[in-house]
């Protein structure tokens, strides 16, 4: 089992074959200067921390530099920021960021003008086929598949369920901010597994913002509302973890008689898997950041890939594999991962063959 | 020409001032009046604007409320509660969902408050489902607030110009009317008459005088005219009424003479028809002791033929023949007594007992010639009064003929005459046995010619100037109506007698 889960994690930590790079062999970045990436995301919550601190690992071992900013929540906020980095005498040699409530084109606009790079994370630019090559500054798009990410966490949530003889699924559904296309594409999962399984009736789905401010009056409220709820989809472990904590305070035992994944596979939210308090959270794109690193990196030494498009595959963590994530992950980690072995332009013989329990 | 100068406000007439005065009362009242119109106006206007907020945040909000109550949808909650609580004219927002959490407050229970709350649905599946209720509170005394600010504002806007309108009107009608009339007033008040004619002031008023003041002049001018005519015209009708009055007087006094004679003559005339009824009586009363006499007379001539006579009975037949003369002459003087003209002026200090033995003689043979008891009770001692002795007596003669009429057909007739002192006042009764006088004539007997007796027996008069006698001596004559009789009674003042006699001998 754990060998499998290894195999697997690796195989959604990567996401991609090797095929992939290695199409143009052309060197573009300075050999004695690091390569300096500023991410620039919507805001810094939880997900964006773990996510950061992952990527940070990465780019010390890859002698990267990498800046993160974010728009506290404000897409325009983060336009005006992307134009600050590409006007300055510092500027970037990528922009990599994060499409929030469609920003994305402008932001790229706005860098291609200044001849900076661009690289997509965790939320699609949603381009039309064939769209990308319209943007030569567009180095490509790493994303969660996010449809598969809700479509999983159903199934995690029934199978767990009927693992404790209830017939009946009885679900709600706090997404994350509906401008985001992440929330939208968790959504057409959520519903594409509720059609699939009859034994589901999903009452209602609602939105939050992605930091869950108002979740657990949220889910008090729907309480009220549908008595007999016993699931609860969450858009992300941060809802789902204030959906536990307000669960916790009413008349609920959790993982008897109500049922609670999120998205994400954050610490936080493996630590509740640990204590029975959540029964899944679905994840592999917190790595998202480290991995982008070494496609830049190899970007960088080896030229333009062929693809401009790589799919984060999203399993369910669940109590059973929760322990060997746990250690890929953890901060405190004393043997963390070797991202440097992952590069073809560092070990052209490398198969992208990621195995991090193996380190 | 005299010029009336102009003086301003201070100095103003009392009927500018007056003018002014009622402008500012006038324009005050209507302007009052008309703000309370406006801003009765305002105020359901201002709660018209309230109920159409009211209205247009229903048909605004109502989906994105219910949209985001349906999905929990906090933050938009939250949004449209700060942005409906941001709107001018409202004060209170709570927005409920149907499980039960709320935000806002609910508006206080004031009449102050007006609140409008909307049920919240939202179509889902087909079926429009109740998710909470948006309760909406604008606090009407900010329109009170706003409506007293624009009552100060009018009113100090209308108080000023009403002030500003008053004295432009003081000044206009100082210029154009309040110094003309003073001209006008001046003009009049010199006007004098001199030789029964209106004189003009030796000045006239400015030509600039126009229109209706004008006018004013000319009448002066010809009422001048007319109050010289008329005065000429007083002078003489003065003189006619003088003369006319002269003659007047003179007239009236004639009149008053001849009415004091006729009076005079009536009153003597009822007093001679009241001793004619009696006449038949006296007459015979006379006769009788006549006839006494003349047997006597005969006796003695028997006497003196007859061998027997004797000196005593000549001495008895002459005594009883001069006492029968005495007596003759007792009725003679009472009746002369009773007849005579009283004089006009002064009152005479008399014993009532007189009178009424006189009267009694006249009438005792009348009464006894028709079996009519007639008692007489006069006390010995004399009672006094100032009087005309004649004129009681008429009254007394009155009221015992009367009586007689009244009981002469009567069976067992009786009439009887009193006569009492009580309480300082001679009290003189005369009662009978009569059937009485009916209680339908009580008030008419003193009227004077109002007689029930037949044509031709009575003048009407007795009565009437019986009360008239009586009231000249400051006495009364009345019916006695407690009395089961008829009883006339009369009262005069007692005084005290001069020559008291007592005729109880």
């Amino acid at each position: 089992m754990k060998q499998y889960f290894s195999l697997l994690l690796i195989f959604v930590l990567m996401g991609w074959s090797p095929h992939v790079f290695g199409a143009n062999a052309k060197p573009l970045g300075s050999p004695d200067k690091p390569i300096r990436v500023a991410l620039l995301i919507d805001k810094m919550d939880m997900f964006w921390t773990h996510f950061v601190r992952i990527m940070n690992v990465a780019a010390n071992q890859l002698k990267m530099d990498v800046q993160v900013y974010h728009g506290h929540e404000s897409h325009l906020a983060m336009i005006q920021k992307a134009e600050q980095l590409a006007l300055s005498p510092d500027r970037p040699d990528v922009l990599m960021f994060k499409s929030f409530k469609g920003n994305g084109p402008q932001i790229m606009q706005m860098a291609a003008r200044h001849q900076v790079k661009t690289f997509a994370v965790n939320a699609s630019l949603e381009l039309k086929p064939g769209e990308a090559a319209a943007w030569p500054h567009l180095i490509g798009e790493l994303l969660p598949d996010d449809v598969q990410a809700g479509y999983e966490l159903v199934k995690a949530l029934r199978a767990e369920m009927r693992n404790k003889n209830i017939a009946h699924v009885h679900l709600i559904a706090i997404n994350g901010d509906q401008a985001d296309s992440p929330a939208r594409l968790r959504a057409i999962g959520l519903r594409r597994a509720v059609s699939e399984f009859k034994d589901i009736t999903l009452h209602q789905v609602i939105a939050d913002a992605w930091t869950a401010p108002t979740a657990p009056e949220q889910f008090e409220l729907l309480k009220k509302r549908y008595p007999m709820i016993n699931a609860v989809w969450a858009g992300n472990d941060a809802i789902a973890l204030r959906v536990v904590e307000k669960a916790k305070t009413m008349d609920y035992v959790l993982g008897q008689n109500l049922f609670i994944g999120g998205i994400d596979s954050s610490p936080e939210g493996l630590a509740a898997i640990k204590k029975r308090e959540m029964v899944t959270s679905v994840g592999g794109h917190i790595l998202d950041g480290a991995r982008s690193l070494i496609v830049l990196y190899d970007y960088f030494k080896l030229g333009q890939f062929k693809e401009k498009l790589w799919m984060t595959p999203m399993v369910p963590v669940t109590l059973a594999n929760v322990d060997a994530y746990r250690r890929i992950i953890d901060p405190q980690s004393s043997t963390p991962v070797d991202f440097t072995q992952y590069s073809k332009w560092l070990h052209p013989k490398a198969s992208y063959d990621f195995n991090f329990l193996k380190d | 020409m005299k010029k009336i100068s102009f003086r301003m406000f201070g100095s103003a007439s009392p009927l500018s001032k007056k003018l002014a005065l009622s402008i500012i009362i006038y324009s005050s009242i209507v302007a009052v009046f008309v703000t309370f119109i406006q801003l009765f106006y305002d105020y359901q206007r201002d709660i018209d604007d309230v109920n159409l907020t009211f209205e247009n945040i229903e048909k605004s909000y109502h989906g994105i409320t219910a949209t985001a109550l349906w999905h929990v949808d906090l933050e938009a909650v939250q949004k449209i509660y700060h942005g409906l609580e941001a709107l001018p004219t409202i004060d209170h927002v709570k927005i409920t969902f149907a499980e039960g959490p709320v935000t806002g407050k609910d508006p206080p229970q004031s009449a102050a408050i007006a609140v409008h709350t909307v049920n919240l649905y939202y179509q889902h599946d087909g079926q429009a489902r109740y998710v909470g209720e948006l309760t909406l509170g604008s606090d009407i005394s900010r329109i009170y607030r706003n409506l007293g600010k624009k009552l100060l504002l009018i009113l100090f806007a209308q108080g000023t110009k009403t002030f500003l309108m008053a004295i432009f009107m003081l000044f206009i009608f100082e210029r154009l009317i309040m110094q003309h009339l003073r001209s006008i007033a001046a003009y009049a008040r010199q006007m004098r008459i001199e030789n029964n004619k209106v004189l003009p002031p030796s000045w006239t008023i400015s030509n600039d005088v126009q229109g209706e003041l004008k006018d004013v002049v000319q009448a002066l001018n010809e009422m001048r005219l007319n109050i010289g005519r008329s005065y000429e015209e007083l002078e003489r009708a003065e003189h006619q009424l003088r003369v006319l009055n002269a003659s007047l007087e003179e007239e009236v006094q004639k009149r008053i003479q001849e009415n004091e004679k006729q009076q005079m003559l009536i009153q003597h005339s009822a007093r001679l028809s009241s001793l004619g009824e009696m006449a038949g009586s006296i007459a015979h009363e006379i006769n009788n002791p006549l006839t006494i006499i003349a047997g006597y007379i005969r006796i003695i001539r028997q006497h003196l033929k007859s061998e027997h006579l004797s000196p005593e009975k000549l001495e008895s037949f002459g005594e009883k023949a001069e006492n029968t003369v005495r007596r003759i002459t007792a009725i003679i003087s009472g009746l002369l007594r009773l007849s005579r003209v009283d004089p006009a002026n002064g009152l005479l200090n008399y014993a009532i007992n007189e009178i009424l033995w006189d009267t009694a003689s006249i009438c005792r043979e009348k009464f006894a010639s028709r079996g009519i008891k007639f008692d007489v009770e006069i006390p010995s001692i004399h009672i006094c009064t100032a009087c005309r002795p004649a004129e009681i007596g008429q009254i007394a003669l009155n009221l015992l003929n009367n009586a007689f009429d009244a009981v002469k057909n009567m069976p067992d007739p009786w009439i009887a005459l009193t006569l009492d002192e009580q309480d300082g006042k001679a009290v003189v009764a005369v009662s009978d046995s009569g059937p009485g006088i009916p209680e339908a004539i009580r008030e008419r007997i003193k009227e004077p010619f109002f007689t029930t007796k037949p044509y031709g027996q009575g003048t009407g008069l007795g009565l009437s100037i019986s009360h008239a006698i009586a009231s000249e001596h400051d006495g009364r004559l009345y019916l006695d109506e407690q009395s089961p009789h008829t009883r006339f009674v009369v009262e005069l003042p007692v005084i005290a007698c001069v020559t008291p006699i007592d005729r109880s001998s």
